[in-house]
């Protein structure tokens, strides 16, 4: 119970501050609507099926969005000093990290809900997998902000975040690029995902959750 | 010297940072209710050594025990240069959300020592992005005395205080010693009328620890 409480303050805050302070969910919003946006219009102007073109595009607009959540995640803590402030508190760094990962999921899975709505809606697509594109949004959110917070916390005490950020970043998305946009036409085309590439991201989510825990101790204390 | 049976225990202390040594070996016992002034000029090494006082920073060499009885993160209270504050919440907010984080679900920031002492009500509902420097520096004291610490680490405390917020602190700091919390602040220089609280004066002078006396702490 104590540990739920603590997690809900601790998801609680980094909505707060960004409520607070817009920019971040403005740019977000902005980018995930534009982007849907273009998408549809594009696919009513051109020759490409719907699911193709979208599931190129969702993707990528995904992997923006969680590499924009990756400074919401450690790295505005480290800037701010605040991390400094949790971490002279007896809050187990686990439970921190699983704290970002769930706020960044939350984050990308609201943001990539607009993109694809708005794909969806200006580009006419008849029929879609409802319930297998939610499930497929919620497994690839719980993989990016999975990995947005651990890269995240990979790069607080980095000197060398100009650098290490983008190969850090290549090597953690990789893995989405190639079990995701696979599974995504099938759901765009009105089929259920396949549910090996189902079990698959989410089974990588969880793996990349459980090493950043793992690994909190050491990065973040 | 220090008493015999220290509240905290700072022991051959050194720290490297990009192939200078910034501590060389720097030893401190704090006991309880004592205040200690640590005085030594800029980039003397007395913010890093508080912050591995603190745990916030690993020493190159040498190690820092804490004994107060409750787990050592809950014995040590901080506050640095910059308010370990988030902006965008009220001093209020802040103060709750460190307390939930130590375990106090129904906090009353009224009930924390600091919060009559340093007028904090004044700015109960403020964000801290809207307060000025000595008024967040005022709230991050109220924020390291959440949990009841025995050991008050203060890095210049009295720079960026006005008059009276200055008076309010030495109230304070006079307040923590009937508490029986003991302190450990650093200074740049020394002032009469701050240094004359303190048990003992001690300089930080080339990494390392000298009473004012000349003998090594």
């Amino acid at each position: 119970m104590r540990l739920a409480r603590t997690l809900y303050m601790l998801v609680w805050k980094d909505f707060l501050l960004d409520y607070r302070n817009p920019l971040n969910l403005t740019v977000l919003g902005v980018f995930s609507l534009a982007a849907g946006v273009a998408v549809g219009l594009v696919y009513r102007s051109s020759l490409w099926p719907a699911p193709s073109l979208i599931s190129a595009a969702l993707p990528l607009g995904m992997v923006f969005l969680a590499i924009y959540t990756v400074h919401a995640s450690f790295l505005r803590e480290a800037d701010a000093g605040t991390l400094d402030g949790l971490r002279l508190t007896p809050l187990d760094p686990g439970l921190l990290m699983v704290s970002k990962a769930l706020y960044s999921t939350l984050l990308i899975l609201a943001s990539s809900l607009l993109l694809t709505l708005s794909a969806l809606f200006f580009s006419g697509v008849p029929q879609v997998y409802l319930g297998g594109l939610v499930a497929w949004l919620g497994a690839s959110s719980l993989f990016l902000g999975a990995v947005a917070s651990l890269a995240s916390s990979m790069l607080v005490y980095s000197g060398a975040r100009g650098s290490l950020a983008p190969a850090l970043l290549l090597v953690f998305f990789a893995p989405f690029i190639n079990t995701a946009a696979p599974s995504l036409v099938d759901v765009l085309a009105g089929h259920s995902p396949s549910p090996g590439s189902f079990l698959g991201l989410l089974g990588l989510g969880l793996g990349f959750l459980a090493l950043g825990v793992g690994l909190s101790r050491f990065l973040v204390e | 010297m220090g008493p015999e049976a220290p509240l905290m225990a700072a022991e051959d202390i050194w720290k490297q940072y990009g192939g200078k040594w910034v501590l060389r070996g720097a030893s401190l016992r704090v006991g309880k209710k004592e205040l200690v002034f640590i005085l030594g000029p800029n980039g003397a090494g007395k913010t890093t050594l508080l912050r591995i006082m603190a745990g916030l920073t690993r020493p190159t060499r040498g190690r820092v025990t804490i004994e107060c009885g409750k787990p050592p993160r809950e014995c040590v209270g901080y506050v640095g240069h910059s308010p370990l504050l988030y902006p965008e919440m009220t001093v209020e907010e802040n103060l709750r959300f460190y307390a939930s984080l130590h375990g106090w679900e129904d906090y009353r920031p009224g009930d924390n020592i600091a919060w009559e002492t340093l007028g904090l009500e004044r700015v109960r509902g403020k964000r801290v992005s809207q307060l000025s420097y000595g008024w967040r520096k005022r709230a991050d004291l109220a924020r390291a005395l959440i949990s009841s610490p025995s050991l008050l680490l203060l890095d210049e405390p009295f720079t960026g205080l006005d008059e009276e917020a200055s008076q309010r602190l030495v109230d304070m700091l006079q307040e923590l010693g009937r508490e029986g919390i003991a302190v450990v602040m650093a200074a740049p220089r020394p002032d009469d009328e701050y240094t004359g609280l303190a048990s003992r004066v001690l300089r930080l002078v080339e990494g390392r620890l000298i009473g004012v006396g000349g003998e090594t702490s």
